[in-house]
């Protein structure tokens, strides 16, 4: 008897979930006349109400997104919640369409809600990552019901998560397609993936058993769907919310800075966490799953919502007034600051000069030189952190320091606190001994044990005429560095399965079957010597 | 790209929590997918060990497939999937004939835009079992389809009594030939019923039931 249905190679589709007894089903006609599969959960008492949506891919009733305890969670509080599997997905009608058809089923169906008796209106919106995404394709649909948007960790525009910097975001683009863009259903992918097969864009159709992934394929060709790539409305109120360790934090803080240029009001919470909800904790303090059982459930719906429900109720219910700061940021290992602005107005940048000795300095070597090392596609330094979910078991980056292929440059211990607040990037200057190159560059905090967490990392490609100027943006963090611990940085040509390794010839590097080594080269000291620029903010009892 | 960890932590060693209630479905689905070959008997010892559990949920399920007719006893006393006969499915075909074309009618007065989307929602899934070639899902499908209406009508005598007929139904039909074409009519002829619901048209529900089952009953 086959209780687990997987096909030939092994990859595990994933059943729907069972109806929750308190939702209504419904099967909501799109212009177009194909029907999404949506779930409305209404108070107990009150007869209308204002409404929060929620559009996913995900299983609108599954375990994974628990969407039937949040929505009971907001029914609880007076509001009329509407949560719809996308077109394509689960049991929505309609071919697969990632990204294309968001817009106007979006429209759509906030339209259908304002038709509905037990709508009081008006309509916000709630969710992470691709249901943060849709909430920015409901906003550019322009459907005046639509009052206030929640958009998590997630970027209007894909292609910051997807093409940092113009290199393919392998790992976190193929598991994503794996489990989501085949067909209507959910895949699990944790380990189904064999990264060692070449090339590189068969490696998930070998755990499909042929099948592909449309979307995952044109991605690899390098063409996103330019439906992915989304303006920021700055006249729709939104609360940013998004997670220092996210993957798409830096677009996130992009969009965030794009959006606040409308009249909206534009409000930003950054957390110490990854892109599910996991928390930075303290050495020793074990990882603890929501769902591990009721309170623990109950205890973090309400961390996670309560921000979003102030929010929203300051923007769609009557007499429910919004009064919070424009920045609430985390300071990692220390608590939450608020500010007018990100960077905080009071953070100042400060220039890490990369220095031969393995150093980084305050001033740089007055002599320029330059140090080179191997890239070798057939063993790519190999990538330590969970995809979406560094946080749950942090890795620890210490042995990088150890592979030759790695630049590591770190400071002296501080002795006293030393706090990270904006946006850091390096620049340098990068030569290749082939027509591309890619460069990672990885901010990482180093106890006095050795072992190293990662802060902030980035990646950038670069193109002759060599050495060209790089500048690698690694997003913005806020971080504590305690004392007796130092700042590392680490520079390499890859960080394999993350990004898809340079084949060190002008082939793409999602169709390539050659490779060839390649040396590359920084240029250290001098006036156009490498440096780190990060922001920092006076640590508490320094004064301002 | 998803906020939320991909799947909670797997369970270890074999899933003692799965009640007779699972098990009985679980088994139901397997002999009705045709996963054992007809005549088979089945031990609560073997049954109890492909599906993790006691044999105490086994016991349970057997009973209630044995009620059912699912299941049968043999000569030796032990349990064989039944093989029900032309004149058994004769008499099934008979009493869907009394009964669905009457919970129609009244379903089409009752029904709310809820009810009669979840049918749609049915036949989302129908159709893609279709484009699949996979010939036991769209049959569940069309369990999934007849018994909504007298459960939406929460007539669970009716509703009781047609999962009955339908296990029957398709214990004949589980190793039939794949064609499509007969499953697209029958896809085409759920979704006039739906339209007849959604209407609130009492004849026409019932009309288009009895044209139904007129049309795609299997011979």
């Amino acid at each position: 008897m086959e209780l687990l249905n997987r096909t030939a190679t092994g990859a595990v589709r994933r059943p729907f979930a069972d109806e929750p007894v308190d939702a209504r089903p419904y099967a909501v006609q799109m212009r177009d006349g194909i029907r999404l599969a949506t779930d409305v959960y209404l108070p107990e008492r009150g007869r209308r109400w204002p409404v929060v949506l929620s559009r996913l891919p995900y299983d609108k009733a599954g375990e994974e997104c628990f969407m039937p305890h949040i929505a009971r969670w907001f029914t609880a509080r007076g509001y009329a919640v509407v949560v719809q599997d996308v077109r394509g997905k689960l049991r929505s009608d309609g071919p697969l369409a990632p990204f294309r058809a968001e817009v106007a089923d979006g429209y759509d169906t906030i339209d259908w809600i304002t038709r509905q008796s037990w709508y009081g209106g008006p309509v916000g919106m709630f969710g992470d990552s691709y249901f943060g995404w849709t909430q920015w394709a409901a906003a550019a649909s322009g459907h005046t019901a639509l009052r206030a948007i929640a958009p998590r960790v997630i970027s209007a525009d894909f292609a910051d998560l997807l093409m940092p910097q113009g290199v393919f975001a392998l790992e976190v683009s193929a598991l994503w397609a794996f489990e989501t863009w085949v067909d209507e259903a959910l895949y699990d992918y944790e380990g189904r993936l064999d990264w060692s097969v070449r090339p590189l864009s068969e490696v998930v159709p070998t755990a499909l058993g042929g099948r592909r992934s449309p979307f995952l394929d044109a991605l690899g060709a390098g063409r996103l769907d330019p439906a992915a790539r989304l303006p920021a409305r700055g006249d729709l109120p939104a609360l940013h919310v998004g997670g220092w360790w996210d993957i798409a934090q830096k677009g996130q803080l992009g969009t965030w800075r794009a959006a606040r240029t409308g009249r909206a009001p534009q409000y930003l919470i950054m957390d110490a966490t990854d892109h599910g909800w996991t928390a930075l904790r303290a050495p020793g303090e074990p990882y603890v799953d929501p769902r591990t059982d009721e309170r623990t459930l109950a205890r973090f719906l309400d961390d996670y919502l309560r921000p979003v429900e102030a929010f929203l109720a300051g923007h769609l219910v009557e007499g429910r007034a919004y009064d919070a700061a424009p920045v609430r940021w985390a300071l990692a290992h220390e608590g939450w600051r608020e500010a007018a602005d990100w960077p905080p107005p009071e953070a100042r940048a400060v220039d890490w000069h990369l220095v031969p000795s393995g150093a980084l300095a305050p001033d740089p070597d007055r002599t320029e030189r330059t140090v080179t090392w191997l890239h070798d596609p057939h063993d790519p330094v190999p990538g330590r952190a969970h995809a979406y979910h560094p946080l749950i078991e942090p890795a620890d980056q210490g042995p990088d320091a150890e592979r030759a292929d790695v630049l590591t440059f770190q400071t002296e211990p501080f002795r006293a606190p030393y706090d990270l607040a904006g946006p850091a990037e390096v620049r340098l200057r990068l030569g290749a001994d082939g027509p591309s190159a890619h460069l990672m560059a990885r901010v990482s905090d180093v106890a006095p044990d050795g072992t190293a967490l990662k802060i902030l990392d980035g990646v950038a490609g670069a193109a002759p005429p060599w050495p060209a100027e790089v500048t690698v943006d690694l997003g913005g963090t806020g971080y504590r560095l305690r004392p007796g611990h130092r700042l590392r940085l680490d520079l390499s040509a890859s960080e394999f399965p993350r990004y898809a390794p340079h084949p060190g010839t002008g082939e793409n590097p999602w169709t390539a079957r050659d490779f060839r080594r390649m040396e590359q080269w920084i240029i250290l000291g001098g006036v156009r010597g490498a440096r780190l620029r990060c922001h920092t903010v006076p640590a508490d009892g320094e004064g301002a | 790209m998803k906020g939320f960890r991909p799947q909670p932590p797997a369970r270890t060693g074999p899933d003692k929590t799965l009640s007779s209630k699972r098990v009985y479905e679980e088994l139901r689905r397997a002999i009705l997918h045709g996963e054992f070959a007809p005549g088979t008997s089945l031990g609560e010892t073997q049954v109890g060990e492909m599906l993790g559990v006691s044999r105490t949920p086994v016991r349970q399920a057997f009973a209630e497939l044995l009620n059912q007719g699912i299941l049968v006893e043999g000569a030796r006393r032990q349990v064989v999937i039944a093989d029900p006969s032309p004149e058994l499915l004769d008499e099934v075909l008979l009493m869907r004939d009394a009964l669905e074309p009457t919970l129609a009618r009244r379903a089409a007065e009752w029904m709310d835009v809820s009810d009669v989307d979840q049918l749609r929602l049915i036949m989302i899934r129908a159709r893609r079992a279709i484009d699949a070639h996979d010939m036991d899902a769209f049959l569940d499908c069309d369990d999934d389809f007849h018994l909504h209406i007298p459960h939406t009508l929460h007539h669970l005598l009716a509703e009781d009594t047609l999962r009955r007929l339908l296990g029957l139904s398709r214990l004949a039909v589980r190793h039939t030939e794949w064609d499509e074409d007969l499953l697209r009519r029958i896809a085409t002829e759920h979704e006039e019923i739906i339209e007849a619901l959604s209407a609130g048209d009492p004849d026409a529900a019932a009309a288009a039931v009895t044209a139904h089952l007129a049309s795609s009953a299997p011979r």
